[in-house]
């Protein structure tokens, strides 16, 4: 295997793949990426196992040739070290070259770096799958809803399920929910197409890494799925991952339908207010904000037996309602507050002990919070 | 006249009872083991008050015919050895012809047998025969023993409460089920099944109606076999791990027994897998040559020996090891583990200092240094002192030194002294403080004596926002066995006090529906797994136990670390916060703070007295 390449192009297409690259494993292949070498262009491949990130650079771009194949073949290459020289080369053209089987040589201008390498042989077969009826969605929609959604997927392994995004399509509507069993997110979206019923949790973790892949791109992403495989495909990047094995607690019952008091605030200026009062929620110290909703104005305040006090008034742009005084997490608001696009944003309780939920003009998402009970 | 005289045999029985014996669980085993040595295909067993008022086993065994029937209470009367050749094959549980007449002689027992043709019943009481007569011909055997102990009421005194002797009863039929999963089983206490096997020789099931479902879905089996011995090994993915030993089965020729050397060749298979002090779910089905077993080490024939042990171990050990990493490829593991694994760990040690930190409230600091340079005056970089407990969790460089005795002269005024009046001289290597007074020289180490000062805040200050809780959108679900959840099930009102909502959730599974809002999110499943692990060893659970964890966490990463400069009056605020600390003398890990040198030391040390 030789080649050259157009090394920004190059750097670019590791940059994604090395978004699943083990770091820690019992296979030591599996801190390669694997190169193939084809007549088209050439394929990089990373997995942990978990994840799978394929991507393919066609020897030409717009015209312009950025890949010259002097011997096809394949490699496997030790990934960090691949991308950490190619990072900080700044010549236009990098030269690729597999010796021996073990042996990669890179080569630019003066330079001639031979790196160590796995025989390519015993990088496992992994198998990429596809449907024939894929669901397509747009990619800014697909980026907005992962964000909206994985911020309330549980971070701890000690219930698994609860750290994936549960996907369900019910009768061509689609719904995505996510809990850590302190808040909850859902979003949802009416399919223009049929689709067949489906349900099942992906990693929360892996949809962070995809979403970081695309965010920049436009187009439509197809998303193919087996029993226990779902697999994202956009432009010439196949990204696969696990699912999680398990039934998806039900949620639906969970987020209350009757209101004894809403409010609508300016979303900045309400993020503005709780990120000041939660200066006082360093780590280990109490995280809970407390709302007095009065008439006229909403007070919000931080009492933290070990750094001290704040206290804040905010006028709500309306409110109607019996009031209430009610406490949670801060970061808990925040996150839920960030992730939502539209200027003014709707707070809706149900009680003082009572779960109460987000909204925005934008009905296809919910976010739910669990209030603290004071015992 | 001869004063040496062969004793009765109601006397010797007697004896032979304060062996085999113990409690109504050990009558279970030795009727139980009974039955199944009869090849009964189905046992079930009837329990009053969990056994101390009634135990009832019946059997669908071989039987015994009338004469048998007596015979069977004699003490050494036994059907399963006929010649001294057999002692060294026994494929038998039971042998010593033992239990019978020893369970006779302490209670009132009804036996009702037959082979299937004609039935006897016969009634011993305190070991003497009662009443026989003819009875029903119900093929196989049904064994009443009632009040038991009735004669011996030492014994009877130290019977512990109820549910406690069930629990032994319950973990004996968990673990003879495991070994015989070609029997049904069936245990009821009080009226109120406990749980049930279904005989149908089916490991997997077996586990799954001892310990639920979700472990046994994470069971996996591996064969093996060489010239010397084969086994079956059922064993868990590490992902399923418990806090006791006790989940670990081993069953040699169908018998159940201990063998530690065995259990450490298990765990040394999970090493690395399982975080520190969590054990798997595994049941080890060994087969040998009876020549190469001795079950004869002691009556309860729990022990065992075992030729070719070392080699035993090798392969078990190699065998798990290689399949956990082989487990590792499969996708279901995820990589990022170990992240959470660290902090398991953490948890662990942390909640082990707990215990250490409570008791050790008193330190003899300030005296026992003098005991130590006197025993060994040249070896001075040794540390100056620390306690016993908290030497078994720190490292120290020079860990062969012994522990200190407690001076039994030092008067108890002493302990609670807070530190003297100190006046600083100067700090060393930017890690300790010297001070000084009359009685001489004091080094206080920064750090601890920061974390020190922090911790006691911390814990003030926590107290004051205990009653923040959630109740969980999506309750935590936990599994148990049977013996332990009754135990847990007891306990459910005082979990309420550190505001942990538990509900019983079928017959051995529990959930949690509302958690204090202090347990670090995502942690809390571990945190309730460690809580529930002190109400099983029976201690008692308050939050000041709980919030030590989180204290000792937040004062060490908020202390001043060694090699760091402070300046006087920094030192003197930090010597004035030692001196109001309720323990100024150790660090919340147990470490000293500060170390005392009397002038009289330092006169020694330079050997200007003698």
């Amino acid at each position: 295997m030789k080649f050259k390449i157009q090394n920004m192009i190059f750097s670019d297409a590791i940059n994604n793949v090395i978004r699943a690259l083990s770091t820690k494993t019992p296979m030591p292949i599996l801190k390669s990426i694997k190169l193939d070498l084809v007549n088209e262009g050439i394929y990089l491949t990373a997995s942990d196992s978990n994840i799978t990130i394929k991507q393919f650079v066609p020897t030409f771009i717009n015209d312009k040739q950025i890949l010259y194949i002097e011997e096809i073949g394949n490699a496997a290459i030790p990934g960090r070290l691949l991308q950490d020289v190619l990072r900080k080369v700044n010549e236009e053209f990098v030269e690729i070259a597999l010796y021996e089987d073990k042996f990669i040589k890179i080569n630019f201008k003066n330079s001639d770096y031979t790196l160590n390498c796995l025989d390519v042989r015993e990088y496992p077969n992994i198998n990429l799958i596809s449907s024939n009826s894929p669901i397509k969605i747009e990619v800014n929609k697909l980026v907005e809803l992962i964000r909206q959604t994985v911020i309330s997927i549980s971070t701890n392994e000690s219930r698994p399920i609860l750290t994936g995004v549960n996907l369900k399509i019910v009768n061509n509507t689609m719904y995505c929910i996510s809990t850590d069993s302190y808040r909850l997110s859902q979003k949802v979206l009416n399919l223009d197409y049929e689709l067949p019923n489906i349900n099942i949790v992906i990693p929360g973790k892996s949809l962070i890494e995809f979403e970081k892949i695309i965010t920049n791109s436009n187009g439509l992403v197809d998303i193919h799925l087996t029993n226990n495989i779902i697999s994202f495909k956009l432009d010439n990047i196949i990204f696969q991952s696990r699912l999680l094995d398990g039934t998806y607690p039900e949620t639906s019952r969970l987020i209350p339908k009757d209101f004894g008091l809403i409010q609508e605030f300016n979303r900045l200026e309400l993020i503005e207010v709780i990120d000041r009062v939660s200066l006082l929620s360093k780590e280990g110290a109490s995280n809970i904000i407390k709302f007095d909703i009065y008439e006229d104005k909403t007070i919000i305040s931080l009492d933290s037996p070990e750094i001290g006090k704040v206290v804040e008034e905010i006028v709500p742009k309306k409110q109607e309602g019996s009031l209430i005084r009610i406490g949670f997490n801060s970061k808990f608001l925040l996150d839920a507050l960030r992730v939502l696009n539209q200027e003014n944003i709707l707070v809706k309780f149900t009680g003082e002990v009572r779960p109460f939920i987000i909204k925005t003009d934008d009905d296809s998402v919910t976010q739910l919070i669990l209030p603290v009970r004071i015992e | 006249m001869a004063q040496i005289q062969i004793m009765s045999s109601s006397l010797a029985n007697k004896i032979a009872a304060g062996e085999v014996v113990e409690r109504p669980a050990s009558v279970v085993k030795e009727l139980v083991e009974n039955s199944i040595d009869a090849q009964s295909t189905k046992i079930d067993i009837y329990l009053e008050e969990s056994g101390i008022q009634s135990i009832k086993i019946i059997d669908n065994g071989n039987g015994m015919d009338d004469k048998d029937a007596i015979l069977a209470f004699e003490r050494h009367a036994t059907s399963k050895l006929l010649n001294e050749q057999d002692l060294f094959r026994i494929m038998s549980l039971g042998f010593r012809g033992e239990a019978l007449p020893s369970i006779a002689s302490v209670s009132d027992v009804h036996l009702v047998t037959s082979k299937g043709d004609v039935g006897t019943y016969v009634n011993f009481r305190g070991g003497k025969l009662v009443k026989k007569e003819l009875s029903h011909a119900r093929r196989g055997t049904e064994i009443t023993v009632n009040s038991l102990f009735f004669n011996t009421p030492a014994r009877l005194k130290y019977l512990k409460a109820v549910n406690t002797e069930l629990s032994y009863t319950i973990d004996f039929i968990n673990k003879i089920a495991l070994s015989h999963p070609q029997i049904a089983f069936k245990l009821v206490n009080n009226n109120r099944a406990l749980l049930q096997t279904n005989g149908n020789n089916n490991l997997i099931n077996v586990l799954s109606s001892l310990y639920g479902v979700d472990i046994a879905k994470k069971i996996k089996v591996i064969d093996y076999e060489d010239p010397y011995f084969k086994f079956k090994l059922h064993y868990s993915e590490p992902e399923i791990n418990r806090t006791t030993r006790n989940y670990i089965t081993l069953i040699v020729n169908d018998r159940m027994v201990k063998n530690n050397e065995l259990t450490k060749a298990i765990l040394e298979g999970y090493e690395t897998y399982l975080p520190i002090n969590r054990y798997p779910v595994v049941v080890l089905n060994l087969t040998v040559d009876p020549l190469l077993v001795d079950v004869n080490v002691h009556p309860a024939k729990l022990e065992i020996r075992l030729s070719n042990l070392e080699h035993l171990k090798t392969v078990i050990t190699d065998i798990i090891h290689k399949k956990l990493k082989e487990l590792l490829y499969v996708p279901k593991v995820i990589f990022n583990t170990p992240e959470v694994k660290e902090e398991v760990v953490e948890n662990q040690q942390e909640f082990d200092f707990l215990k250490l930190d409570i008791k050790e409230e008193k330190s003899e600091y300030s005296h026992s240094f003098k005991n130590e340079l006197n025993a060994k005056p040249n070896d001075v970089n040794r540390p100056l002192y620390y306690q016993e407990n908290s030497f078994k969790k720190e490292v120290y460089t020079n860990n062969e030194a012994d522990p200190i005795p407690i001076n039994e002269t030092d008067p108890i005024v002493e302990i609670k002294q807070k530190i003297p009046k100190l006046y600083y001289i100067g700090q060393l290597a930017g890690t300790y403080l010297l001070a000084q007074n009359n009685d001489g020289l004091y080094l206080i180490d920064q750090h601890a004596a920061q974390e020190r000062v922090n911790y006691e805040y911390y814990l003030k200050k926590f107290s004051q926002r205990t009653n923040e809780v959630y109740d969980l959108l999506i309750p935590l679900t936990f599994e148990f066995s049977l013996n332990e959840a009754i135990n847990i099930e007891e306990n459910i009102n005082n979990l309420l006090h550190i505001n942990l909502n538990v509900e019983k959730f079928g017959l051995n599974s529990f959930i949690v529906t509302q958690v204090p809002n202090w347990f670090k999110k995502g942690n809390e499943k571990m945190i309730i797994e460690d809580i529930f692990s002190y109400v099983l060893a029976n201690k008692k659970v308050d939050n000041s136990i709980l919030f030590n964890d989180l204290a000792i966490t937040l004062s060490c990463k908020r202390s001043i670390k060694a090699n760091h400069y402070i300046n006087e009056f920094e030192v003197k605020q930090l010597l004035f916060d030692l001196e109001q600390c309720d323990n100024p003398y150790t660090c919340p890990h147990g470490r000293p703070v500060i170390i005392h040198m009397s002038i009289a030391e330092i006169e020694h040390l330079f050997k200007r007295t003698l």
